[in-house]
Order: C-alpha cells, then structure tokens, then sequence
C-alpha cells in the first residue's frame, strides 16, 4: 500500500472573530442596538409590546424595502417607490370615497402600482434611461398625480370594512406584520427558488453575461420594476387604512427608508448583493434605532443625525467589502 | 442609433405635453387691460390643504371683485418663490398677496416689493404685526391657543398636576407661536410638559407623530394625560397613537381639518380643536384690499382672527372645507 503524504494545515483563527464581525457586521449591529436600549431601558424597551410596536411600525417599511430589493438585486434602483405608494393609496382612498366596492378599490390600487413601476421599467429597460434619472423624473410626476388625486388635501371617511386591512389585530399583532410576513416571504421565495429570481440575480451580477446566458434582459428589468410597484403599492395601501386617511405626500418618506435598509442589507453577504434577509436586518436597525432613540428621550433633531451618520457608515462598509472583492 | 433617438423623441414629446399642460405656473407675464386689478399670488405651501383651500378661495373672490390674478406657487422653494416676486415687480402687478409662506424667508421679495412700491397683502403673514405688509391677516394664536388648552383642561377634569406631551414643528412661524403660548398656559395650569415632539417633516407628520406618541406611551404607561398637537395632521397622528395602544389619553389640536372634525365628531379620544377661520380672514383681507384702492390705506396693517371652537357638539356640523 503506497504510503499517502498528509500535510496538515492550520486555518489561521486570530482574525476570525474579526471575520465574523467583518461578514456578519450587520447582524451585530442589530444586537448592539438592542442590547444597548435594552440596558438603557430594559423594563419598557425589552418587552413583548415594545417588541410589538417595532414591528408594527416597520411593517409597511417592510413592504416598501422588499419591493426595492427586488429591483435592487436586479442592479437597479427605484427612487418612486415612495411616491408609487402614496399614489395607490391615495387611489384607494378616493375609489371608496365615491362608492366603489372595496375589492375592486384595491385591485385599481394595486394595478395603478403595478403600471407605475412598469412605467419605470420601460423608461430603463427599453429607452437606455439611467435608473436614477428615469426614477426620479417618474418619482415627481407620481407625486404630482398624487397630489391631483387627493385634490391636495387629505381623503377621509373611508368606509369602516377598509380598516381590517391596516387596524386589525388577530391574535393581538396588528394586521400589517401578516401582511409584511406574507410579503417577505414570497418575496425571498421567489428570489431564491424560481426562475425569475435567478435572471434577477444574474442580471444584477452582470448584464452583459446574462443576455449571453441567453436571458431576455429588458423584459427581467421591467417585470423587476412592475413588482417594485406592485409592492409598493401593497405599502401605501395598508398605510392609508392604518392611518385612516390618505394625504398627497403621505408615503413619499418611506423611499429614503427603503433604500437605506436594502444597502444596509447588502453588507450581510460576501458579495455585497441586495438580498431580502439582509433588507429584513436592515429594516429592525431602523425601526429598533428609532423606537429606542424615541424611548430614551433622544430629540428628534438629534435622531434625524444619528439616523443619517448610521446609514452612512453602512453604506460605506458595503462599499469597501465590494471593492475588497 | 434607434434607442437613442426613441429616448429623444420620447423626452420632447414629454416637455411638449409638459408645456402644454402648464396654465398659470411660471414667470410673470405681465399683459393686460390697463383698468383692471392685476394681483400677483404667491405662495410655498400650496401643497398644504389648507394653503390650498384660502390661495384658491382667494383666487375666486377676486375674480369675482374683478381683479385679475396670476398665481405663482412653489412647494418650499424660497429660491424660486423669491425669483418669482422680484420679476413679478417689474411687471406692473397692483399688489401682491401672499399666503403660507415664511416671512423671514421670503425677506428679499418682499424688500423687492416695498421697495417698489406694491402693497403686499397677507394671509398667515407673521404672527406678530409687521410693517412690510400693507395688510397681514392672520390666526389670533392666542385664541388658538385658549380653545385647545381650554378643551384639554375639560377633558381632562383640570390641568393641575397632569402630564401633557406636546407635538411642534419649529420652522413654521404660527405653530410654535400657539405652541409657546399653550405651554405656558399648560403650566401655569398646574400641569407638566412631560415632553415635546418636534416634528422634522411636515409632510410626514401623521406618520411620524403616531410612531413617535406610541413609543411615548409603550414607555411611559399610564404617564400621559393628554396631548396636545400644534396643527392638524400631528392631532391625526396623535389620535391614531392613542386609539391604537388604548391608552387613556385625551388628545386635542391647535388647528383643524375635515379629517380631524371627523374624528371628534366620533366622540375619539381627539376631544377638540382649535379651528382657524379661512373664511373670516379672507373677508378681512378683500375688504382690506378694496379699502386701500379707495383710499390708498388701510386702517390698521395687522388683523387677528379668532379661532372657532370645535367640539363633539358642532363637530359634524362646522363646514371646515379641506
């Protein structure tokens, strides 16, 4: 019997904490976050209410960032995301001020979503436009309609069977966490088990490679953009029936939001790709950054400052990882 | 070679149908019969319904007196709305009329047009009279003021020893003039301001004052008496905190909408609001103007219009507008 040589190897382990803190940064920085309200407030931060309202008050964030996700793991981004579900709800809204029976109210609303982002994926997809152009031009021409469809006021006396969707509380947990639920995990199903969502993935890695790989690049990019809007559409939607009413700008500040926690989700992955488990982090770093600061007593100002520099730090270790790659 | 020029195509169809869809929106143009009272309307905060509702209003009566008005609106562009009144001082307009605006930020329009000459008219001018107006009509803040605190002190059986958070947002001259005076009445009520929310954008003010009234109350249980919100969006958010986590908390506004009398209407936690009269001060500022057509003056620059009192017993039957 020949005589194999073995060669041991040791796997280097001083910076592998390092490591760990270097790849899953974001994870522990969720923890920090917790740990450290739970320690500055632990009798009202670490309870299962507080628990509750953080989640009950990402949710329809929640929504909004898994439809940027989708276009964001395609290697675009959505500014009128935002915009697109003000827009619906505020379509919703005036559908069932006039009378309209609720379904077919909603179904308008998440049609009009629908064509929106479609609209987007056209204008990128077809006509060469730059994702952040296209966008934003669209994100303004949305808020504008918006503001048309509301006549620049705020649409109230909804009727109360449309409350369900956004006021609810099975099981005591508000109704739009079901709905955020639902919604991640078709999203996350769809990226990770089906066709569509490996084009959307291989379009994000490299265009060029994946019309190669024979994908039809254009209709991915736009069907990417159609379930951005569809999304947001859901968002804007379960907003205006939580809140009871629809405004012209009512959602506009959720894009900012969506787009931070889908970068901030990019940093959980080696490779720096958008990812929904990531966005997910992300979402909870904001919401948790923002119900802890609100407890502890942390000025709004202040918090608009710290929100801000956080988002920037990520951003920024997403950028440094992808270029180490 | 064909994509490009579809986009350029597609980019110009886009502009031409822009342009074509513009009316009234842009530079002064200037033009008209020389008899007619030319008014030039300038505002920021159209975008706001109840800006909105007295621009519009204001834009109906005088055509209704006769005058001729062009509207120029920005949506928090000082910059353009500056640009906006000093061109329109070069374009022999008769007066001015200002609405939801900053004073201090329209400083250099308004010099423009003093310095010309032109009579500038105001609505929701500056809470405090101001001599670069001819005539600034404006909420009285102290009225505002007595009805929401005074709303809050019946609801909540007196004042004395309860806590009251407060909702603000600073940028606007009339809320944190109505703020100031309702905190000090609060206190001197006998309660404590337990904290102030100030909201950083108005746009977002329902959303932002219902995520921020519910971590309040999810840290404070049972550490809250009543709310009291600078301006009606904030007292919807409020409402809606309170409503949701069932907390036993009275909340009131310093200012009104369709939405929020609704809502008291219901008999809410949303106990009352403080109602500013659009309808009143419109009067008050056409009645100026004409005054000073006749006369060249006016009798006094500054005009303070009380509030109007809303409650659950004329809630559903005051007509708010927007």
């Amino acid at each position: 019997m020949a005589q194999a040589d073995t060669v041991s190897i040791s796997v280097p382990t001083s910076n592998l904490p390092l490591r760990l803190l270097w790849q899953g940064g974001l994870i522990v920085a969720l923890l920090l976050l917790i740990v450290i309200f739970g320690a500055l407030r632990p009798e009202v931060f670490l309870t299962v209410g507080n628990l509750r309202n953080i989640l009950e008050q990402v949710a329809i964030l929640s929504i909004i960032a898994a439809a940027q996700t989708v276009v964001m793991v395609a290697g675009d981004f959505d500014l009128s995301v935002g915009a697109t579900a003000t827009l619906s709800g505020a379509v919703v809204a005036s559908l069932l001020i006039a009378g309209w029976a609720l379904p077919l109210a909603i179904v308008v609303g998440l049609l009009v979503g629908l064509a929106a982002g479609l609209t987007n994926g056209v204008l990128v997809a077809s006509l060469r436009l730059s994702p952040f152009i296209a966008t934003l031009a669209t994100m303004t021409s949305i808020g504008g309609l918006a503001y048309i469809v509301t006549g620049g006021t705020t649409l109230y006396g909804l009727p109360e069977e449309f409350f369900w969707i956004g006021q609810s509380r099975p099981l005591e947990i508000p109704m739009p966490i079901f709905f955020a639920a639902v919604v991640a995990v078709i999203v996350w199903v769809v990226l990770r088990f089906t066709v569509i969502g490996r084009r959307w993935y291989a379009l994000g890695g490299n265009q060029d490679v994946a019309r190669l790989a024979g994908i039809n690049v254009s209709l991915a990019r736009v069907l990417a953009f159609g379930v951005a809007g569809l999304g947001a559409a859901i968002g804007g939607i379960i907003l205006v029936s939580r809140l009871g009413n629809a405004t012209p700008t009512g959602a506009n500040h959720y894009m900012l939001y969506a787009i931070a926690a889908v970068f901030l989700g990019m940093t959980l992955l080696r490779s720096g790709q958008a990812n929904l488990p990531g966005t997910l982090v992300g979402v909870l770093i904001i919401g948790v950054m923002s119900n802890g600061l609100n407890i502890v007593g942390v000025n709004s100002y202040v918090q608009q400052l710290l929100i801000g520099i956080i988002i920037i730090a990520a951003v920024a270790l997403s950028a440094l990882r992808t270029r180490r790659h | 070679m064909k994509r490009s020029v579809l986009g350029i195509v597609a980019a110009a169809a886009a502009s031409v149908l822009a342009l074509t869809g513009c009316t009234t929106s842009g530079a002064p143009d200037g033009g008209s019969d020389d008899d007619t009272f030319r008014v030039a309307a300038f505002s920021a905060g159209y975008a706001s319904p109840a800006i909105k509702y007295v621009v519009d209003n204001f834009q109906a009566q005088a055509e209704a007196e006769g005058w001729e008005v062009q509207l120029f609106t920005t949506n928090d562009d000082y910059d353009g709305l500056n640009s906006y009144v000093q061109t329109a001082t070069t374009q022999d307009f008769d007066a001015f009329f200002l609405a939801g605006f900053d004073p201090r930020a329209l400083g250099v329009g308004i010099s423009a047009a003093n310095d010309a000459g032109i009579p500038v008219f105001a609505i929701d001018g500056d809470p405090q009279p101001n001599d670069v107006f001819t005539l600034d009509v404006i909420s009285d803040q102290q009225s505002l003021s007595d009805i929401s605190v005074g709303l809050l002190d019946e609801a909540l059986g007196g004042l004395d020893g309860k806590n009251v958070l407060m909702v603000e947002f600073d940028p606007a001259l009339s809320i944190s003039a109505r703020a100031a005076i309702s905190r000090e009445q609060i206190e001197a009520a006998g309660a404590t301001v337990v904290d102030t929310f100030k909201v950083v954008n108005i746009s977002a003010s329902v959303d932002s004052t219902l995520a921020y009234v519910k971590d309040y109350l999810q840290a404070h249980p049972g550490g809250l008496d009543g709310i009291w919100a600078g301006w009606a969006p904030a007292g919807i958010g409020a409402f809606q905190a309170v409503a949701e986590s069932g907390a036993n908390v009275k909340v009131v506004s310093a200012d009104t909408m369709g939405a929020i009398n609704e809502i008291v209407a219901s008999g809410a936690p949303l106990v009352g609001a403080a109602m500013q009269d659009w309808d009143a001060a419109l009067a008050e500022l056409i009645a100026g103007i004409n005054e000073y057509r006749e006369s060249g003056e006016v009798a006094s620059n500054y005009i303070a219009v009380p509030g109007i009192r809303i409650d659950p017993s004329n809630a559903a039957t005051v007509e708010v507008g927007y």
